[in-house]
């Protein structure tokens, strides 16, 4: 039985960014009906609640000289330089704005946010036993902490406001009319239900694809990819969307710094040669180091943690009272780490794909290139441009809580003024039938496959760092042609209830995703910033270009757009 | 796979646990008014359903040797 609802704006996913979106379009716009439709429960779904908790705000540093050492140091220019001085001119409201919705940014005595530089180090210790951080280091910016209980806090200022929330409602596809978006189709996780939305904006915040390898990453699948990809949407920078996290494989948990302290199996520190003067955080070549070696046989290769100048800064910050209060994030990183370190047996060290692929083109305002659809969080962090030439998150610690709160403070007043003045668009009775085939086909399917099987496959493609990292020609070829075997087999999925059937939804996005990533790979002839190639080690001489991926008749379609410099404040 | 345990008598049927887990681990039994621990060979052992209920009735257990990572396929 399918239920009908109509909206104003409609926002897909109840994370950090689309609760942003929300109040901000509500708070523009008090008469319109705004609606967050979430697959599991909005408050405690998404990433950025089971993250560090920290957060990017400018400090005392102006938003040109952010943008100055930005372009300089990791985007290497492959900007938009519009986009990323929005996003640094916003970025400390940013924190007032969580603050003013949440009440969890930590602050000192006098109220004032409590800030530490990122890798500061430890110098000496105040009378209260707290440990004084020198503060002088050369990255043009500071972070804010927040209590990892604060979605719940922003949801219920949301709720206050008048935005409505659907829970346990996934959205696997967009309804359009005449090219213009027109709602969405969304289905019970429990029942399976059907419900389609009639909306005059809807807003994709929904995550970006993390190809379910390392746990933190779990939820974002890239199933809003997906859609926006079927309804025609732009994507740009995809080849970006391969961040990788240093791991442990006794327990998965994320470890940092470990280029400063990283040993092949003679004893040879391999990892410091790639520390450069300004190093913020963990590059790709150091990455490509483990490659190197462990093919050369000098594997394993290993961590030893005590030689990591970081740790004194990362026991500080998390799981530790020595900084900040945040008593939920405390009990939280405690029983993560005691959970990992009680199991931990080797100082063995390998990267584990986090991926962070989210190349849904918007502009300046997070509107994406289809009419009426608008964007958010991760799911536009590379298509934004705003970053370059870097994965997420971007080298920069503490930007996912940032970007997703900037994203969505510019998504929901445009989205709240598009929709203020449109009108309902037809819904398409065949458009409705096609998805609900589509969807519910596992269900009927006497396939013999179950996803998670598939999640098996997919991750052998895409975790190799030869695939997905240090990347060449023949390697993605061979890679390519096993997500097309892969996509051959989805027909012999089959699922027997609502999770199920989510999960071979998921299994289909992440393989379009995948699809999308070595094409726009294989597109870009050179290594440059986080993308990295063996086969074309040197930047292009042809200048910067962004690859583009669009939807022809159905298929990914490849190409290039000059990055307009001339018209840009800064210049390499 | 990860040991989900829960005391069913220490539970008081509140749904935090489900509502806290991010990728569909934990359903309803709507008429034991109780957790359903449906796929825990899925659980990414994120702690969410233990760290949020009041009345301690959710133990995780993580077992990392089954976490589905693919532990052979790393160049």
């Amino acid at each position: 039985m399918t239920k009908h609802m109509a909206t104003d704006v409609l926002i897909v996913g109840g994370g950090l960014s689309g609760l942003a979106t929300a109040i901000t379009a509500k708070e523009q716009d008090p008469k319109l009906d705004v609606t967050i439709v979430e697959k599991y429960t909005s408050g405690y779904s998404g990433k950025a609640n089971r993250g560090a908790g920290i957060m990017l705000i400018l400090g005392d540093h102006s938003p040109e000289e952010f943008a100055q050492f930005y372009l300089k140091h990791i985007g290497m220019y492959l900007n938009n330089q519009n986009a990323l001085l929005k996003y640094a001119k916003m970025l400390n409201s940013n924190a007032d704005a969580i603050e003013k919705w949440s009440g969890k940014i930590d602050k000192d005595e006098n109220g004032r946010f409590r800030t530490l530089k990122w890798a500061s180090k430890i110098v000496g210790r105040g009378e209260d036993g707290r440990p004084i951080f020198d503060q002088n280091v050369p990255y043009p910016w500071t972070l804010a902490a927040v209590d990892l209980d604060y979605i719940r806090e922003v949801r219920k200022y949301a709720r206050r406001l008048g935005v409505k929330f659907i829970d346990r409602v996934g959205v696997v596809d967009l309804l359009t009319d005449r090219g213009a978006v027109a709602g969405v189709v969304g289905y019970d996780i429990d029942n399976g239900a059907q419900t389609v939305f009639g909306a005059k904006a809807v807003v994709l915040a929904c995550g970006n694809q993390c190809w379910r390898i390392m746990p933190m990453w779990s939820p974002a699948r890239g199933e809003g990819v997906a859609a926006a990809f079927r309804a025609g949407a732009k994507f740009a920078n995809c080849e970006y969307g391969s961040f990788y996290n240093w791991t442990n494989l006794d327990h998965f948990e994320s470890d940092m710094g470990v280029e400063y302290a990283l040993y092949n199996d003679k004893g040879e520190n391999v990892g410091i040669k790639h520390i450069k003067e300004v190093h913020p955080d963990i590059n790709a070549e150091s990455l490509a180091e483990w490659y190197k070696q462990t093919i050369a046989g000098n594997g394993p290769l290993h961590y030893r943690q005590n030689e990591n100048p970081l740790m004194p800064y990362l026991t500080s910050v998390l799981a530790s009272q020595a900084v900040h209060n945040r008593p939920y994030a405390d009990r939280f990183w405690g029983y993560l780490f005691f959970n990992a370190f009680s199991q931990q047996t080797t100082d063995h060290v390998v990267p584990g794909l986090v991926g962070e692929f989210g190349g849904l083109w918007v502009d300046e305002n997070m509107a994406t290139t289809v009419p009426g659809l608008f964007a958010a969080g991760d799911i536009c962090v590379h298509g934004s441009r705003a970053w370059g030439a870097t994965a997420q998150p971007g080298r920069h610690r503490g930007s996912g809580i940032a970007f997703a709160t900037f994203s969505g403070r510019v998504a929901g007043p445009s989205a709240a003024t598009y929709a203020a003045g449109a009108q309902s668009l037809a819904l398409s009775d065949d458009q409705i039938a096609a998805i609900d085939a589509r969807v519910t086909a596992p269900l009927k399917s006497g396939g013999s496959l179950v996803p998670m099987e598939m999640v098996a496959e997919i991750q052998k493609v895409m975790q190799p760092l030869g695939n997905s990292l240090y990347r060449h020609e023949d390697r993605m070829k061979k890679a390519l042609a096993r997500v097309e075997e892969l996509k051959a087999l989805l027909p012999q999925l089959k699922a027997s209830d609502p999770h199920q059937m989510f999960g071979v939804n998921e299994c289909e996005a992440t393989l379009l995703c995948a699809e999308m990533f070595f094409k726009a790979s294989l597109e870009r002839k050179e290594s440059l910033g986080w993308f990295l190639r063996e086969d074309y080690p040197e930047p292009s001489k042809d200048g910067l270009e962004w690859i583009i991926v669009e939807n022809k008749d159905g298929k990914v379609s490849v190409g290039k757009e000059r990055v307009p410099l001339e018209t840009y404040p800064y210049q390499p | 796979m990860n040991t989900i345990i829960v005391n069913k008598e220490l539970c008081n049927g509140c749904k935090i646990c489900m509502k806290a887990c991010f990728i569909d681990v934990i359903k309803w039994d709507d008429a034991a008014k109780r957790p359903l621990i449906a796929y825990p060979e899925e659980c990414v052992q994120c702690m969410y359903c233990e760290i949020n209920c009041d009345k301690r009735a959710i133990k995780v257990h993580p077992k990392y040797d089954s976490y589905l990572f693919p532990r052979e396929h790393l160049i």
